[in-house]
């Protein structure tokens, strides 16, 4: 093979600090559950390394992406989620005396958000929170998700749009 | 400024190729303070804040091809499998060993479930049956392997699936199944998805999910329906884990429809371990041996004593 494989301590350690993460958190996207995201991830990151002289390292985040996608599929399916997110940066106790109001209507806003949300459709959200949240290129999750870039392009758009729409009514809201 | 170029800035602007002034040209002044509200918010989220969850050296302290791969199946979840078949195949010995191939063996009494190489397919394996495969056998270009016995696949969409026997040769293709070149009986049954069997005189047979067929004496007999039951062997376990035997008798009661009678015995005691749901002796054997408790029955009671 002159490929390289993923069987090089070093290489592997490099894939699961770059991709852990962010493959746990598209788990969670799809259902919601962060424990078993996180179990799912790492039982993906386990059969990575037990393929590891199969992979070569640049197919190895596809090899994660669809294996993670297989293991929800089996144990847990399609289904409603609502999801619930915190903020990487808390809201400070000095906030919430000095301006209650302001952090009231910015919960009721994240909350709103939130139901917006779950209420897309699974792959419109994935793609969607993959893109903001975690950051990757519209190519990227092409690749990762064996799509065409332009479905996540679609999908990323629409989402923001279909999320417009639903809080329209909160417009006059200033956060 | 038509819908399409407006769909096509933000796009690029939400893929990071367009600046917020360069938006600024194509967008309403509203919407764009929309967008960037809800955007503002959503990144500023993460699903958790404690972002050091997983421990890698638990993964790559055990050499690859080892330990987590091999795993006593519990149970089973027939879901999304592109297309799911039961091979059993009368084989004699096939298998040769060598450099870079890996061999799995079903020990008797006991089935193994096995993760296949690609990542998202498996097999099953009944007790005292084995698989092999070349290490180099799979790539993007195709899957292969050879089993002695019988074995039950899920397989997952992918590249050409073929597996091997010493008598004869089955190919899975997508939700296709054939069966090739081999000279005694065969049984095929197919629970999700289509299959096609091809004898080795090229007698065809196309079953679909729920049928299943024999070829014997240079024929495939009439299709007969599976029920949609799995094979007896892949029956599911009862799993125990510090469980009170009264818990365990009341499954058992369920399971088998019958009545225990405990007598003198202690049901507060703990029993760990899995029990099959088809075979009342064998599970009532597996859990009181341990505790030294006998039984005997009497029509659909069992009664229990020190």
């Amino acid at each position: 093979m002159d490929k390289q494989t993923v069987c090089e301590e070093k290489i592997f350690h490099q894939i699961h600090k770059d991709w852990a993460v962010p493959l746990r958190n598209f788990l969670f996207y799809k259902f919601g559950d962060l424990e078993k995201s996180r179990d799912f991830a790492q039982e993906a990151f386990v059969r990575l390394w037990n393929n590891c002289s199969k992979v070569a390292s640049d197919k190895a985040k596809s090899y994660l992406y669809t294996v993670a996608n297989r293991l929800f599929l089996d144990e847990v399916g399609h289904q409603k989620v609502q999801l619930k997110f915190q903020r990487r940066m808390q809201i400070t106790e000095s906030q919430m005396e000095s301006n209650p109001e302001f952090v009231y209507r910015q919960q009721e806003f994240k909350g709103r958000l939130e139901q917006a949300i779950s209420s897309l459709s699974e792959q419109q959200r994935t793609v969607f929170l993959m893109s903001r949240i975690d950051k990757m290129k519209n190519r990227e999750i092409a690749t990762a998700l064996d799509l065409s870039i332009k479905t996540v392009e679609k999908h990323v758009s629409n989402s923001l749009k279909f999320l417009k729409g639903e809080l329209e009514d909160l417009k006059n809201i200033k956060i | 400024m038509s819908n399409d170029e407006e769909n096509r800035a933000i796009i690029q602007w939400l893929d990071g190729d367009l600046s917020d002034e360069e938006i600024q040209k194509v967008l309403p002044r509203e919407d764009l303070l929309a967008y960037r509200q809800i955007l503002h918010e959503v990144d500023s989220w993460t699903p958790d804040n404690d972002q050091q969850i997983f421990d890698v050296t638990e993964i790559t302290r055990a050499a690859p091809q080892e330990e987590t791969k091999v795993r006593k199946i519990n149970s089973w979840m027939p879901m999304s499998i592109a297309a799911s078949v039961v091979v059993l195949i009368v084989a004699g010995v096939y298998f040769f060993s060598g450099f870079g191939t890996t061999e799995y063996v079903a020990d008797n009494g006991t089935s193994l479930e096995v993760n296949l190489p690609d990542g998202i397919s498996t097999v099953t394996l009944a007790a005292g049956s084995a698989i092999q495969w070349e290490d180099d056998a799979w790539s993007e270009n195709g899957r292969k392997m050879t089993i002695e016995g019988k074995a039950y696949f899920k397989v997952g969409k992918g590249s050409p699936f073929v597996v091997s026997a010493a008598t004869g040769t089955v190919e899975v293709l997508g939700t296709e199944f054939e069966v090739s070149g081999f000279e005694e009986t065969f049984i095929v049954a197919c629970y999700e998805g289509k299959v096609r069997a091809t004898a080795a005189d090229q007698q065809k047979i196309t079953l679909a999910a729920g049928e299943e067929s024999v070829y014997h004496k240079d024929a495939w007999a009439p299709k007969r329906n599976t029920n949609g039951d799995l094979p007896p062997w892949f029956a599911e376990k009862l799993e125990f884990k510090d469980t009170s035997l009264e818990e365990v008798f009341a499954k058992l009661e369920k399971t088998y429809e019958v009545k225990i009678v405990a007598g003198d015995v202690n049901l507060q005691q703990k029993y760990t371990g899995n029990v099959p749901t088809n075979n009342l002796k064998a599970s009532m054997k597996l859990v009181l041996t341990s505790f030294n408790i006998k039984y005997k029955t009497i029509g659909k009671t069992l009664y229990l004593s020190k």
